[in-house]
């Protein structure tokens, strides 16, 4: 029996190795590492949801609609974010929002979502409060709360308010268009009216009234007023209106052109062309309309500077070499270089007035119709930004400096548009039976 | 009846030379085997937006297991980030990506391994 047992363990034991040396022959695993390299290639997905009463008993379906609608245009158009889902939301889906609480964390990233908007609002009397928040749902947490209250007759500039605070938030402190405005001139017949409008066309709101052509609409950099050139007297002189007081002030009436005026970024200095020499060219003025600096010196036209964010350069447009192309000058050496080559006739520039940005956005002859062009003033690389049929000129930055406004030209009348200069997809804002032309951008308010 | 051309003598016979064909390598097949499932993945990686807005954002680090089939058995953290959006936006990606075609011949390995470093600073 002895012998017997032994053999029977060796067999036991040797099918046991053939087993495993057949299984490590044949389950062999290879182990590679590799990287992935990916840039963000998409805008962040944001679920806005309605805006709910506070209070069940004052409840406002109307105003409830108009925060949601100003809320909507200025988180589609900010730049940054991706309406999402692309579908309406289902009304179970809807009053799960509404009732919003941190567990239900898991529930909107089953949605894809990263961020939901929510606000509420409550009225007492002829105030209103608005609360505005964002959850985060990648890192589970409330990312920006706000409330602010007003008068019920600002509803929409209390809402841009807070959509421009929770804008800037996201984009890292770069200003929001959300509570900018938008000054530009109306045509009829033979003169011109400068108007205001809130950057999404609304509140359309009159600001000159002699009849006579009023043109280069600036604003100041607190938004509290609005340099612009009238005829006015016959001549077109500089004046500064006060829009609080609605108090004109001439600013500047030396003989000849008094125009294009460009108000530098510490509100200290305008630039502007004036030809009282005989020819166009370029001058520094301060607010009271004393010369601090003449810039250009050439026999040719030089005319319609803007500003550099950094107060040390202006570019202008200039048809010394032939035909008029946009140049840069040192402000403080007189040094002048031209940067664009593309096209025969460039004009209007406007300067990105983002801190330190070498972009400069201009319009450009093609053919019969006036386009949109970007120059990259370090290297010279030129993006053009419109394609369409229609003639779009007189381009002028928002304070985000990603968004242009710029006037469309149809069938010969004028619409003043808004585009984001990176997909340039163009949002109209003024309505069909005014001829609208020369919109400036105005600061973050 | 077809047609043929009697060869005439006097044509010189030009010579061609083959080429010998590159035998493949096992390291060949895997490599090859590799930059598909790279290629399959990053086509299907959706990095969540909001990371934009951040400076720097740590290298998450994945082990996927492909069996000769093709098909996914495991996949497991080894960094994981802190955002869920983007870890969540990883697994989405592999999930999406699989199952990856069966391995190539030359390829004897029942399984593979692959570490993967998703990486969105570079």
């Amino acid at each position: 029996m002895r012998p017997m047992k032994k053999f029977y363990l060796y067999s036991v034991f040797s099918a046991i190795l053939i087993v495993f040396i057949l299984t490590t022959q044949c389950v062999q695993s290879a182990q590679v590492e590799i990287t992935i390299s990916k840039k963000i290639d998409r805008k962040t997905r944001v679920t806005l949801l309605p805006f709910f009463a506070k209070d069940a008993d004052s409840s406002d379906l109307l105003l409830a609609r108009e925060l949601f609608s100003v809320l909507n245009f200025d988180i589609r158009h900010a730049g940054y974010f991706e309406l999402w889902p692309k579908e309406t939301l289902p009304e179970k889906v809807l009053e799960r929002g509404k009732q919003y609480r941190a567990m239900d964390f898991d529930f909107w990233i089953n949605y894809a979502t990263e961020m939901i908007v929510k606000g509420t609002y409550s009225v007492s009397g002829s105030t209103v409060t608005i609360e505005l928040y964002c959850y985060d749902m990648a890192n589970r947490s409330t990312l920006f709360a706000k409330t602010v209250s007003g008068n019920k007759s600002d509803l929409r500039s209390l809402t841009h308010s807070i959509c421009g605070a929770f804008i800037e938030k996201l984009s890292g402190g770069r200003p929001s268009m959300a509570t900018s405005k938008i000054a530009y001139t109306v045509k009829s017949g033979a003169t011109s009216t400068l108007f205001t409008m809130d950057y999404d066309g609304q509140n359309p709101r009159q600001i000159t009234f002699d009849k006579s052509l009023t043109l280069n609409p600036e604003w100041l950099n607190d938004a509290s007023g609005l340099l612009y050139v009238s005829y006015r007297s016959g001549y077109p002189l500089l004046y500064l209106k006060n829009l609080q007081t609605n108090n004109i002030r001439l600013i500047s009436d030396k003989p000849g052109l008094n125009v294009t005026p460009a108000l530098s970024p510490d509100g200290k200095k305008i630039a502007l062309t004036m030809s009282f020499n005989g020819n166009p060219e370029i001058y520094v003025i301060d607010l009271d309309g004393n010369i601090l600096q003449r810039v250009t010196y050439d026999e040719d036209v030089d005319s319609s500077p803007t500003w550099s964010p950094d107060n040390y350069h202006l570019a202008f447009v200039s048809d010394r070499s032939g035909t008029p192309q946009i140049y840069v000058a040192d402000y403080r050496t007189g040094n002048i270089k031209r940067v664009s080559y593309r096209g025969t006739y460039n004009t209007s520039p406007d300067w990105n007035p983002i801190a330190g940005s070498s972009m400069i956005v201009y319009s450009s002859m093609y053919g019969k119709n006036s386009e949109l062009y970007l120059v990259d003033i370090n290297n010279g690389n030129t993006r053009r930004l419109t394609t369409t049929l229609e003639s779009e000129e007189d381009p002028s930055w928002a304070p985000d400096g990603i968004h242009i406004s710029y006037t469309l030209t149809q069938n010969y009348r004028s619409y003043i548009y808004f585009m984001d200069v990176r997909d340039g997809e163009p949002v109209r804002l003024t309505e069909n039976d005014v001829d609208c032309r020369t919109s400036t951008w105005g600061p973050a308010q | 009846m077809g047609y043929h051309r009697k060869k005439k003598p006097s044509e010189p016979v030009e010579k061609v030379t083959i080429p010998e064909k590159k035998p493949v390598t096992a390291d060949t097949d895997l490599v090859y085997y590799i930059q598909l499932v790279k290629k399959r993945i990053y086509t299907q990686w959706a990095i969540p937006g909001g990371l934009r807005s951040q400076q720097q954002v740590p290298v998450v680090t994945v082990s996927v297991t492909i069996l000769r089939n093709g098909m996914v058995t495991e996949t497991e953290y080894i960094n994981k980030s802190t955002n869920e959006l983007l870890n969540r936006s990883i697994l989405d990606a592999i999930k999406n990506a699989a199952p990856f075609p069966p391995f190539p011949t030359g390829l004897k390995e029942e399984s593979l391994e692959i570490i993967i470093n998703f990486d969105i600073n570079s």
